[in-house]
């Protein structure tokens, strides 16, 4: 009995497929859709019939081959997750400050899973890396407290090169293919995306309290240590991971701070605390030399174009 | 503006955690060395071009409560107690972010922005953040200004490179601020104004008035780096939510000093791109 579809019966492999498909996403996974048309596509490749798809420009593409890649296929990892409730940092005394986990963690796991997905994708299509990622992190629309982690990119493969074996990583770059040629030109190559990011709840101390009341000038200095913690936090986390990619450096950082305010009843009485957000990430490096002669030269042009 | 002079690797508004990290990040830990940056690939590998090596981000933050003041309606003023205001929290921030490149051990900072965000969740407060990228020269040599501080420059990795190229090097990130009241018109003479061509001869003085005062003090604090000149100068006028008769005429720019007598460049090619 089917009281608001079209009438057709519902087809048992459909939904035993579905059920596996889901499956897949709860561990992390890929739905079987996807897995089916990148084999597909990855099969075409070694049947000697390659077919790409890739969102890079003619430019990029071009510069994609001058460092001695290939573009295989369009890659996306994607993750919707809904953040979790989180309890006020708590102590002996009423009002403390610390991290909010469960903020911190939801969007550290939403990212994780989101590119977990894409570089799963580009291993099937039998890459080496994925380059020119754009990357989205949002609220969704999928009900209140959700956000969105989304990552797409062009799986390449070097040329000639043997596959990767099988625990080994592609490599996740967000440059464009113009930013990437210059990279490696100058004898860096991209290793990965990194990503640190943390929730600080900061409750003001008396003296900023007495501050924000006056008339006179005065630092928040206690708001100002909260939003230092968040930061070290952030930037630890970030650091950990490019150590994680044995980089030398990190190229691109993306730095963001929001402080949001917080209302607070407890006893009969309103007090307010704030939530210090920051998050980080860019694109970490490494040397490689490659085939190129260093020193870069640069000498400056005029366009006259236009 | 500064009450004490500044001492070379002083750390004093750094927290404990931040020298920490920034320590592992010059590899005196258990982790190798690493750096982090804004700058973009370009700019990446100009700045190594131009023999500097990126040693990390680094940032300075102060959230500040900015006083009250009640002006004559009837009167253009300077607002000092805002001026003071603005002037102070961008130093507290620089200042700290100068200390988290020496703790680094650079010579200075190229990228720097200046962001002052005011929040809507508390009257009168405001986060100030400057943020840059942290660089040290390959083979030494001393880069920091005639106050000890390390150089700071607002410059990007291209406009640096540049600059080295023509003799010059950039010393400190120069600003100059005035927060200004806009004098309110008596009843009389909005009347007499009523549906005619004119111009609002108060806030035409008022912005002339707030921007000599923001440009000379610009000014002075290049002339007290020993500049020759300042590179990038612009000034930004916004009035913070602080009602149409309340402005902030802020002035800043490169302090630059000459490292040859010669500023000649290659004469440019000229390239017409096909695209």
């Amino acid at each position: 009995m089917n009281l608001f579809g079209t009438g057709k019966a519902v087809d048992p492999a459909k939904l035993a497929r579905d059920e596996a498909s889901r499956q897949n996403i709860i561990g992390g996974g890929l739905p079987l859709n996807a897995v089916d048309r990148l084999t597909d596509q990855a099969q075409r490749g070694r049947e000697g019939k390659p077919f790409f798809t890739s969102d890079l420009s003619p430019n990029e593409l071009l510069l994609t081959h001058q460092c001695g890649f290939e573009p295989i296929g369009q890659v996306m990892g994607s993750c919707v997750y809904q953040v979790g409730w989180q309890y006020l940092p708590q102590s002996a005394w009423v009002y403390a400050s610390g991290e909010m986990d469960v903020l911190s963690q939801s969007q550290i796991e939403a990212r994780r899973l989101a590119f977990s997905r894409l570089r799963q994708e580009a291993k099937l299509l039998g890459a080496d890396g994925v380059v020119g990622v754009r990357f989205t992190r949002q609220e969704s629309n999928a009900g209140t407290s959700t956000i969105e982690f989304m990552a797409v990119g062009t799986a390449v493969r070097r040329t000639g090169a043997p596959p990767l074996a099988h625990d080994v990583e592609p490599f996740v770059s967000n440059l464009s293919g113009q930013d990437h040629w210059t990279l490696r030109r100058g004898g860096f190559a991209p290793l990965g995306f990194v990503f640190g990011t943390c929730a600080w709840y900061q409750y003001p101390d008396w003296r900023s309290q007495s501050a924000m009341m006056s008339w006179s000038n005065a630092e928040l200095t206690s708001l100002t240590r909260g939003l230092y913690t968040a930061r070290e936090i952030a930037m630890s986390r970030l650091e950990a991971e490019s150590h994680l990619l044995s980089a030398s450096g990190v190229v691109g950082v993306n730095f963001e701070t929001h402080i949001e305010v917080m209302e607070v009843q407890s006893q009969n009485q309103n007090s307010g605390g704030f939530i210090m957000h920051c998050t980080a990430w860019g694109t970490a490096i490494g040397r490689d030399p490659g085939p190129y002669p260093d020193p870069i030269s640069v000498s400056p042009i005029v366009s006259i174009r236009g | 503006m500064s009450s004490s002079p500044y001492q070379p690797g002083q750390e004093q508004g750094l927290p404990e955690a931040a020298v920490r990290r920034l320590k592992e990040m010059r590899g005196e830990g258990a982790t190798p060395k690493l750096f982090t940056s804004d700058l973009s690939v370009n700019e990446f590998l100009l700045v190594r071009e131009a023999g500097f090596d990126p040693v990390g981000l680094v940032m300075g933050s102060s959230i500040y409560h900015v006083g009250l003041q009640i002006a004559n309606v009837f009167q253009n003023q300077e607002l000092d107690v805002l001026t003071q205001a603005m002037y102070q929290a961008r130093e507290l921030a620089m200042t700290r972010m100068e200390e988290e490149a020496d703790v680094l051990g650079a010579d200075g900072i190229v990228g720097v922005r200046l962001i002052v965000t005011l929040q809507q969740w508390g009257e009168n407060m405001a986060e100030f953040m400057a943020i840059g990228t942290a660089i040290k020269h390959r083979a030494g040599g001393n880069y920091r200004t005639i106050h000890n501080r390390p150089f700071t420059s607002d410059l990007s990795g291209q406009d640096f490179w540049t600059l080295l190229q023509t003799g010059y090097r950039p010393v400190a990130l120069v600003m100059g601020t005035c927060v200004y009241h806009v004098a309110h018109q008596g009843l009389g003479a909005a009347l007499k104004r009523v549906g005619r061509n004119t111009e609002m001869e108060n806030f035409t003085q008022a912005l002339y008035d707030a921007r000599e005062l923001a440009l000379s003090r610009v000014q002075a604090e290049a002339e007290s780096e020993n500049a020759v000149g300042i590179v990038g100068a612009r000034v930004e006028e916004s009035s913070h939510g602080w009602g149409s008769h309340v402005i902030e005429y802020f002035a800043i720019g490169t302090a630059v000093v000459p490292i040859s007598t010669d500023h000649e460049v290659p004469a440019p090619s000229l390239v017409l791109p096909l695209t």
